[in-house]
């Protein structure tokens, strides 16, 4: 296996790299195909654009990102980012005549990153089923209830005040966690100093 | 940004209350107006909330799906997929301003006054003070409500900028 350097990223493939990639069912194209950008390096070595940025980060995600509950974590903030702005745009529309307020359903996307599927389908052509069945977006959706004592519409500010401090400590756990989820990655880099 | 969205919609909110709060002060203020630019007696001023446009979902996935750049070449740079968040929600609220024509205006018998009618009576604007001040409470109790919003946030995106 030659060493490929690129000259963009200088993500460097060795053979210790390589051997982990192959262990984590990755695959590098030694040769260049005609469908690859690529160029050469004044040393004559293959320089590939396309593959070797592929694979750097692919290889990030897969071996280390993946592996912590980072993923899981940024779904969390994501969730209750959408959520704050939900909410907020039912209190802003407290005294708008006939509004339906609106709410987010996501408690199946969440699920879907904890509860993992006992088989994973590989995909070899584009027209195979995804094994798992995709996941489920966040889906904002308007619930069915009556008009409030107001009678100008269904907005519950008390409930939309208890959404927000949930959905605001919500979002502060999920950034403590992920904050300690990079440390730890952090210290496994540096490893420990006294 | 899409983290500066939800300011943006308690923006709105906390703007178009600001806006109800003013046409009840200026209401209050001219509870007692005979005389007009237009003429006539002072007409009350009524804030009207709308719910800001919002695009149907059929609109926005076609704009989305036309604003999609295609790759013709492998050596151009792919677009990434859209975030499982980007779903759309409302857009805050906007607010339209009306002047309501007395229904009832309040006839004093005032004979002497220089805006007096033929037959003695001052035509006084149709406003009621209570009914002003109710509505000042709640839209004041509003823009309380969008202010924690707005400030909820902020503390958010600073939370998030310690990561």
């Amino acid at each position: 296996m030659d060493i490929i350097l690129c000259i963009v990223c200088k993500f460097t493939v060795n053979n210790v790299l390589h051997g982990l990639l192959l262990a984590n069912g990755m695959e590098i194209a030694p040769k260049p195909s005609p469908n690859h950008a690529f160029s050469t390096c004044p040393e004559g070595q293959v320089v590939f654009f396309d593959t070797c940025e592929k694979v750097g980060t692919v290889f990030l995600d897969k071996v280390i990102f993946n592996k912590t509950k980072i993923p899981t974590l940024t779904a969390v903030l994501d969730v209750t980012q959408l959520r704050q702005r939900v909410i907020a745009n039912n209190i802003a529309n407290v005294s708008t005549q006939g509004y339906r307020r609106q709410d987010l359903r996501f408690q199946e996307y969440l699920d879907s990153f904890v509860r993992k599927s006992p088989v994973e389908g590989q995909r070899t052509d584009a027209r195979h089923m995804a094994v798992p069945s995709p996941t489920f977006s966040p889906e904002v959706f308007e619930p069915e209830t009556g008009l409030n004592d107001t009678g100008l519409n269904n907005v519950d500010v008390d409930m939309e005040m208890a959404d927000l401090a949930e959905n605001h400590l919500f979002f502060n756990v999920g950034t403590r966690l992920l904050s300690g989820g990079f440390d730890g990655l952090k210290k496994a880099i540096s490893g420990r100093t006294a | 940004m899409q983290i500066f969205d939800t300011l943006d919609i308690s923006a709105t909110g906390l703007s178009a209350q600001r806006r109800k709060l003013t046409a009840i002060a200026s209401n209050v203020a001219n509870v007692d107006t005979t005389r007009t630019d237009e003429g006539g007696p002072y007409k009350r001023r009524r804030v009207v909330m709308l719910e800001a446009p919002k695009l149907s979902k059929f609109s926005t996935m076609l704009e989305q799906q036309s604003s999609r750049m295609r790759s013709t070449s492998d050596r151009h740079m792919m677009e990434g997929e859209p975030r499982p968040g980007e779903v759309f929600t409302g857009a805050g609220v906007l607010t339209q301003e009306v002047r309501e024509e007395a229904v009832k205006p309040r006839l004093v018998y005032d004979p002497n006054h220089p805006d007096a009618r033929e037959d003695g009576y001052v035509v006084y604007p149709d406003i009621n003070v209570v009914t002003e001040m109710v509505d000042m409470i709640a839209s004041s109790r509003a823009y309380e409500a969008n202010a924690t919003v707005l400030s909820a946030a902020k503390d958010m995106v600073n939370r998030s900028l310690e990561i």
